[in-house]
């Protein structure tokens, strides 16, 4: 932050950078807050006999994300990382929310668990249920009498 | 360092939407800055947008960053529910002088832009060793 000046000499940024760190501490309470979920960001696309839920999870690695799908309920869970664990760096900005997250998306329709695809492409989840075969709508032919 | 510029058009948040012809909305990234060293990182999240999409710019010590979002429908579904929405990222920063503009690296994985500056030469601290006379 002090481009120049060696942190030896004179530093009016001390104060600020003490209030930073407290207000990012603030912050960093606010995040956990994401338990009660609202993130990721999510779509929600329906199909014939299928639902898609697609989410909005930049930077998150695959081993990272936790799903579980119950009824009508899908659960994406996990931890987003931090862009740094540098204990000394200096940050300026700080708008990506990271930490622990769990979101509880109600599906319009039952799901079978054992139709449950999930891929990631440029940080976008795409999760795809199949509802269980005995649900599948029938089609009934009208026979003339 | 690194100060957002104040721009009317294209600087819009996420959450709000501006509607242009050409490219759809045009949306605010969340964007991390951290400085450790010599080394200044700007994380931008990008989520939608192909490596290859990519744009990051830099005039007149401004840099700015763009992406369109690429993500198609699933095929053969339509949408019920939505919190985001398709357009572009865009966004804009004012580099100061000690930072070289001319030894920037970019990558972009899983949907994040990451941006590497270095101080320039000048910039950094030197030791200045006195001579008995």
């Amino acid at each position: 932050m002090s481009y120049g000046l060696s942190p030896a000499q004179w530093d009016p940024f001390a104060d600020l950078r003490q209030l930073q760190s407290q207000m990012n501490r603030m912050f960093d309470t606010g995040a956990r807050s994401n338990r009660s979920g609202n993130w990721p960001p999510v779509n929600m696309w329906l199909g014939d006999d299928s639902v898609v839920v697609t989410a909005e999870m930049p930077g998150v690695a695959q081993d990272d994300i936790d799903l579980t799908v119950r009824e009508n309920t899908l659960i994406i869970a996990g931890k987003r990382k931090r862009a740094t664990d540098e204990e000394d760096a200096a940050w300026h900005r700080r708008e990506r929310p990271a930490g622990e997250f769990s979101r509880s998306i109600r599906l319009p329709l039952r799901v079978d668990p054992d139709k449950v695809e999930a891929r990631a492409k440029n940080g976008i989840l795409e999760i795809e249920m199949g509802r269980p075969d005995a649900e599948r709508p029938r089609k009934i032919k009208v026979k003339a009498s | 360092m690194a100060n957002e510029m104040t721009k009317t058009g294209g600087d819009v948040a996420r959450t709000e939407r501006e509607d242009t012809r050409d490219t759809g909305p045009t949306f605010r990234p969340a964007t991390d800055i951290f400085e450790k060293d010599d080394v200044v990182t700007v994380v931008i999240d990008m989520p939608g947008v192909t490596p290859d999409s990519v744009d990051v710019s830099v005039e007149n010590r401004s840099l700015t960053v763009r992406g369109k979002i690429d993500a198609p429908a699933p095929e053969g579904y339509r949408r019920i529910y939505a919190e985001y929405a398709p357009g572009t990222f865009e966004r804009a920063f004012s580099l100061p002088d000690t930072i070289d503009a001319g030894a920037i690296d970019a990558t972009h994985r899983d949907g994040v832009l990451t941006l590497t500056l270095k101080k320039s030469e000048a910039a950094k601290p030197k030791q200045i060793k006195v001579k008995a006379a």
